[in-house]
């Protein structure tokens, strides 16, 4: 058994952005590279944090990892199931009710109606919204729909998790169980790739960082010397 | 070419995502109304009966046999409108799904059919008790209808997947698309009948949807099998898809970075 995810000299570039008929007539300028020739490689039980500033690559490269966009050149291995929590209650229905909710992602994340069935109530218990599990989610108040969402997303048992920022969900008391549910899906997946800002949550659930800047790895290895660098150089 | 394949019979795979999206979208529409899905029935109803006594009072119209044409022909006639226009908007409408996940790009597009599809089949009963209440005689004929339907449903996958992919680098063509929709309705032998264009009648020939409705009516309509929309429509069946392909394997990685 190899790597969980292996990329090597991954490039990426945004197409032009300008839309319509007008680029039909005029050959678009190539535009620069979002990502510059990355490679890294994420083991079995390792953790790995994405850190730069605004802008230096990581959703980027999450979303790539996550084959949602095609890099431009090198290659990238994925062995295993991958679930990014990137938008939390993507896709939610408006009209329909909770659990009809619960299935339909389900569905999107391949899961099958029998397996769904087995999930739904403990995602149900969870999110506390049992009573009104059946009304459509139109009626639930913002923090209600948070929840299934963040129940919903959490529920999923991938081999490789992606998280674009720690997520969490509710208010303070529902927070600390909300934190405990998602460390426990980190704890479950056999690799995880968070990119974030918070110094604090990237040393207490990785293993080892990466430094991206501007779309090329600065510097990646050992957590606390890439975070010492990391800090030092942008404070 | 084989990123597109692939993305296709990948999606293709996931027939319950799909199905399930498609069936949501119609209950979104229609949930809250007390009618709900029934709307469905009862507009294309309402529309068939307005134009058969507007259109079948005139002198030189038939009004038991326009009845059936109208019927028949509006039916696809929705069935293609939809899945055109909705086909332009297929990847639009589906962007958080698209920049959120990993699903194939060609799920949305099945989608798009399948909804197409559930709405048409709403409207049948209504074509059915046409021909029921206007004594229409069945012949064994009509079973090339369903054959002109698998036809058309292969049609419309490629013209959604072609527009769909297009109208998100090209806005335009959305609109462009719809606005001759709203033409071709006219330029297609719907709500007139070829013979009363005289010696113009020819013309219609030219117009692809013209062949697009004859193998789905004429074996019920004229009980006749129609030789040379059936080979039109198999010409540009081949060539849709070869484009779809080209345009599909061209623009659609570029979808979820544009869309």
């Amino acid at each position: 058994m190899g790597n969980l995810v292996t990329a090597k000299d991954l490039c990426l570039s945004y197409p032009d952005p300008s839309q319509g008929i007008r680029n039909l007539l005029s050959k678009p300028e190539p535009m620069p590279l979002a990502l510059k020739h990355i490679s890294f490689t994420l083991d079995p039980g390792e953790r790995l944090a994405l850190v730069g500033l605004n802008g230096s690559g990581k959703s980027t490269l999450l979303r790539t990892i996550a084959g949602i966009y095609p890099p431009k050149s090198g290659t990238l291995t994925v062995n295993g199931s991958v679930v990014a929590l990137f938008n939390m209650g993507v896709g939610m229905r408006m009209d329909l009710s909770g659990r009809e909710n619960i299935f339909l992602q389900g569905l999107a994340h391949g899961k099958s109606q029998k397996e769904m069935a087995d999930i739904a109530p403990e995602v149900i218990d969870f999110s506390e919204l049992g009573e009104v599990i059946d009304d459509p989610i139109r009626t639930y108040s913002q923090g209600m729909a948070m929840r299934l969402s963040f129940g919903i997303a959490t529920a999923l048992s991938p081999e490789v998790l992606l998280l674009d920022e720690w997520i969490g969900a509710g208010d303070r008391v529902f927070r600390a169980k909300a934190d405990a549910r998602l460390a426990k899906m980190v704890e479950d997946s056999r690799g995880f790739i968070l990119a974030s800002h918070n110094v604090h949550i990237v040393r207490r659930y990785c293993t080892k960082a990466m430094w991206l800047d501007k779309g090329k790895v600065l510097a990646d290895g050992d957590i606390e010397t890439v975070l010492a660098a990391f800090t030092e150089a942008t404070s | 070419m084989n990123w597109a394949l692939k993305n296709i019979s990948d999606g293709f795979q996931r027939r319950s995502l799909w199905t399930r999206l498609a069936i949501t979208d119609i209950q979104q529409t229609y949930r809250r109304s007390i009618l709900g899905v029934a709307w469905i029935s009862l507009s294309f109803a309402m529309f068939i009966s307005v134009k058969i006594l507007i259109f079948g009072s005139f002198p030189a119209v038939d009004r038991n046999t326009f009845a059936i044409w109208l019927a028949v022909g509006f039916w696809i006639w929705l069935f293609l409108i939809d899945a055109v226009v909705g086909g332009c908007n297929s990847f639009i409408a589906a962007r958080p799904w698209i920049i959120g996940t990993n699903i194939p790009l060609s799920v949305y597009v099945l989608q798009t059919t399948t909804r197409a599809l559930i709405r048409f089949s709403f409207a049948l009963p209504v074509v059915v008790g046409v021909l029921i209440f206007f004594k229409w005689d069945f012949s064994p004929q009509w079973f090339w209808s369903l054959a002109g339907l698998a036809a058309l449903i292969i049609n419309c996958l490629w013209a959604q997947l072609f527009l769909a992919a297009i109208c998100v680098k090209y806005r335009d063509f959305g609109h462009l698309t719809q606005s001759i929709m709203h033409v071709m309705f006219f330029l297609t032998p719907i709500l007139y009948q070829p013979e009363q264009l005289g010696d113009k009648a020819y013309l219609l020939n030219f117009n692809p949807f013209t062949h697009y409705l004859a193998v789905v009516r004429d074996p019920i309509y004229y009980q006749t099998f129609p030789t040379l929309s059936w080979q039109v429509v198999s010409v540009t069946t081949v060539l849709g898809w070869i484009i779809a392909l080209l345009v599909f394997k061209r623009l659609g990685p570029e979808v979820p970075f544009r869309v």
